[in-house]
């Protein structure tokens, strides 16, 4: 009865209370549980924005860093989280935004801002023209088909000449860290704003009906290549932007730096750590996830790679669902239990 | 667009009235496997038709096809008069054409009340129509009112089929074809299903089932079409097809 394709998100799924009685009041608390991380989400706002005030050059790096990650991982919430399709080449969308960005404000000399809006509506083309061909694929053919359009983008990239042929471009200097700050956290706003319309929309229970069972959605009448590409390109939009403001921040970029494919990985581990399918997951992934790479840096700076991969491990068995999905669960202890028996750990 | 149903209040068949669903030389393949030969179907307003066939006849091809899940090779499919041959699934749906689709196919990583409401995804009459239908639903499933809030995933297999019929009258259609009806369920659940059909039927709602229990189903259905390996060997009344050898014939090859 169970159906053969489990798509990634489809078997934490499963995992969900055992019904029963106590059904109904599990749900209101998730609920409250959402409520309360929004209101910690809007009450950290106002903290963010002060933060330049007092921050040291050192935190407000990290931060920026920290949001840019917190953005590229909310994109790809939307089409692997919500719509359950792992997307594994996003890096082709944020060095994609990144590239256009600089040659706008190289070449045609434009400021930063149009630049880099110009370099996520490229980037929400890009994603719907790749996205309505590799999104007929499913699971793990969509997976590599993905990382596919990320090699080619960066090889395009390295060896056209518009796109300086793999010699690094450098965009104008510019040194205010408050202007990046201020715009990375803007960016991670408008981000999450368009996950949670999303997902309270007919769009966004579209996208859910196409994660849980994509037949289903069309014997439902979804228009389901429409919404999939929709998601595609809203998180190729996303990832655009953010490679945008990377490109200037970092004022000098080139391929093996903004299509690194690793970043595909990192922001992958920090939806799934944070809670896949949820507004605020892939953020909250995000923010632990870079805790505790730097404080593993910090303190084993020659180990730290080995003990990041050993922790990763350590989290995605303890809570494959995350921690939204723990916190809902009033982090009872028999989860990590359930979830190292069902592992077989 | 879609105009609420007309709701026939009688269940006779209306044969003076035009088709509801109009199939002609059907053709269907998987690559270069041809599964439908030149099928024939009519199904008239209001009445209840059963599709029976052994295994691998072509049936749930066949609703497939009726549902724009997959495209035929040649042929013509009519609803309402209207062509809709190679027309993508969501425009069978406008239609009115409701599949309930073999092995249920709910989403079960949601609630009951959130796969319900899914059936009425596509609807455009407005929340004050799809409350009223959701009631309806409830009233023709009580067990599936206890649950709304349970994951679909977790309920048994008749409660699941519960839900995927629910979910297909929440769309309110004209025709709603269910594919193996009372496939891997209890006894007791079969006789359930089966109550409920007839509920159904008499609220005047037009069926095509497929079922692997032809008495059960030809006893439901005013009419009934026998498929076999692909073709439509036999329709007619029901009575008739269940004196006749018909079905002996589908079903045992003799």
């Amino acid at each position: 009865m169970a159906d053969t394709a489990e798509p990634l998100v489809r078997r934490s799924s499963e995992q969900e209370s055992p019904a029963g009685p106590g059904a109904k009041k599990r749900r209101t608390t998730a609920t409250i549980v959402d409520r309360v991380l929004l209101i910690c989400a809007l009450v950290s706002l106002p903290i963010m924005v002060l933060v330049p005030l007092h921050a040291t050059g050192y935190w407000m790096n990290l931060l920026t860093e920290l949001f840019i990650l917190s953005i590229l991982a909310t994109a790809w919430n939307i089409i692997g989280g919500y719509t359950g399709y792992a997307a594994f080449g996003n890096v082709a969308f944020f060095g994609g935004g990144a590239y256009v960005t600089a040659e706008l404000m190289t070449r045609g000399a434009w400021s930063f801002i149009p630049a880099m809006l110009a370099g996520g509506l490229a980037m929400l083309l890009y994603g719907a023209i790749v996205g309505l061909p590799v999104l007929r694929l499913r699971g793990h053919y969509f997976a590599i088909a993905t990382l596919g359009v990320a090699i080619m983008t960066r090889e395009l990239t390295n060896n056209l000449a518009i796109f300086g042929a793999s010699q690094p471009i450098n965009l104008p200097l510019k040194n205010d860290p408050n202007l990046f700050y201020y715009v990375a956290l803007g960016l991670l706003v408008v981000s999450i704003i368009v996950t949670y319309l999303i997902a309270r929309s007919k769009l966004g229970f579209g996208l859910v009906a196409i994660r849980e069972n994509e037949d289903a959605a069309l014997v439902m009448g979804i228009n389901t290549t429409m919404y999939k590409v929709v998601a595609f390109a809203l998180n190729a939009l996303l990832c655009g932007l953010a490679g945008g403001l990377y490109a200037y921040w970092h004022s000098t970029i080139d391929p093996p730096t903004v299509f690194d494919l690793t970043t595909n990985v990192r922001l992958i581990i920090m939806a799934v750590l944070g809670g896949i399918g949820t507004p605020l997951g892939p953020v909250i992934g995000a923010a632990l996830l870079t805790f505790i790479q730097e404080t593993l840096w910090k303190n084993f700076t020659n180990l730290h790679a080995v003990l990041f991969g050993a922790a990763i491990v350590v989290v995605v068995l303890l809570m494959p669902r995350g921690i939204v999905y723990l916190v809902r669960q009033k982090f009872a202890w028999r989860i990590f239990v359930r979830n190292l028996r069902q592992y077989r750990v | 667009m879609m105009a609420s149903p007309p709701t026939p209040t009688t269940t006779d068949t209306r044969r003076d009235a035009p088709p509801l669903l109009e199939v002609r030389g059907l053709n269907v393949a998987y690559g270069d496997v041809q599964v439908l030969w030149d099928v024939d179907l009519v199904i008239y307003p209001g009445e209840t038709v059963a599709l029976v066939g052994s295994n691998g006849a072509g049936k749930s091809t066949l609703l497939n096809a009726l549902s724009g899940l997959m495209n035929p090779l040649s042929g013509s499919i009519r609803v309402n008069g209207a062509d809709l041959t190679h027309q993508p699934s969501r425009r069978f749906v406008h239609a009115g054409i409701c599949h309930v689709p073999q092995g249920r196919r709910l989403f079960v990583g949601m609630t009951v009340r959130e796969n319900l409401m899914m059936g009425a995804f596509s609807r455009t009459d407005g929340a004050a129509a799809i409350r009223q239908d959701f009631a309806q639903v409830l009233a023709l499933f009580p067990r599936v009112e206890e649950r709304l809030n349970q994951l679909a995933g977790k309920l048994s297999g008749g409660e699941q089929q519960m839900v995927a019929i629910g979910r297909g009258l929440m769309a309110r259609p004209h025709l709603l074809m269910i594919d193996e009806l009372s496939l891997g369920l209890s006894p007791i659940m079969v006789d359930t299903i089966f109550d409920v059909i007839k509920t159904v039927q008499a609220q005047g709602r037009t069926m095509l089932i497929v079922e692997q229990d032809i008495q059960a189903a030809l006893e439901q259905a005013s009419r009934g079409y026998v498929l076999d390996t692909g073709h439509i060997t036999h329709g007619g009344a029901s009575a008739d097809l269940l004196a006749s050898d018909a079905i002996r014939t589908a079903y045992l090859g003799i």
